[in-house]
């Protein structure tokens, strides 16, 4: 196949040297699905752009490596004036009341869940694998598991174990560092 | 210097990251020198290969656009 070489001047990049790769730190501490979605869409994209990427997840965040409860991730519409009405006709948003009924959060999370199917958007097992595809290093707080009553066995392959001062000493030496 | 397309990515219907993504896994599979071209429908794919481009080291040598798709060339420069 031949292709069209004439260069584009206001899309030209190409920096002539790279001494150390650029780092990102990550702290994730929510454990909804629209929580988990932020942190790892970066972490892949850093990664997939040569960073060096470190994630802590530490209490909710756990549940994102979590094997049993990552796949149960859900959204609730219960203190979440964002979560738009069920149905575009009937602008009505859910009242929060109505929002604590059971059943409410499975269907909330329903809802997200063919949004993101409708847009395209990998799945968080996906963004996982790419994740551990790519070489990213995914740490468990070793002090919150026991908070949260997560054995280390609960965890997905690949995590690892730190504590404050690993990620310190990570973060020490990154260039951007988030706290999700 | 190369100019035929060794590898093509169709990311058509794709959101970010994944277009990028799948240009990151695609340029280590092709030689130095070797050119990838992107298929993608994402709106917001112009800044982001630029970027990406920018971050890798990776050359973004030409770009084109259609009613529904961007097309990106890009060689994989180390």
């Amino acid at each position: 196949m031949k292709a069209d070489i004439a260069a584009v001047p206001d899309v030209q990049g190409t920096p002539e040297e790279f001494p150390q790769p650029k780092r990102l730190a990550l702290i994730v501490s929510k454990g909804t699905l629209d929580q988990a979605y932020p942190p790892l869409v970066m972490a892949t994209t850093a990664a997939s752009m040569g960073w060096e990427v470190a994630i802590f997840f530490t209490f909710y965040g756990l549940d994102i490596v979590h094997r049993d409860r990552m796949p149960k991730l859900s959204v609730s519409p219960v203190g979440n004036p964002a979560m738009p009405p069920p149905m575009k006709r009937v602008p009505v948003h859910i009242p929060t009341l109505v929002g604590a009924l059971p059943g409410m959060k499975s269907a909330a999370t329903k809802m997200m869940k063919s949004w993101m199917e409708k847009a395209n958007l990998a799945s968080i097992p996906e963004l996982l694998e790419i994740a551990n595809e790519l070489g990213i290093r995914m740490y468990a707080c070793n002090t919150t598991l026991n908070v949260m009553g997560v054995s280390k066995e609960d965890l997905i392959d690949g995590v690892e174990f730190a504590g404050a001062p690993a990620f310190l000493d990570f973060a020490g030496e990154s260039d951007v560092q988030l706290f999700i | 210097m190369d100019t035929q397309v060794a590898t093509q990515v169709d990311a058509r219907g794709l959101v970010c990251p994944m277009p990028t993504i799948r240009l990151g896994q695609a340029i280590r599979k092709v030689e130095i020198g070797e050119l990838v071209e992107v298929w993608t429908d994402d709106p917001g794919s112009k800044e982001n290969m630029a970027a990406w481009c920018k971050n890798t080291g990776h050359e973004l040598v030409a770009n084109s656009a259609d009613e529904t798709t961007f097309k990106y060339t890009v060689r994989r420069k180390r």
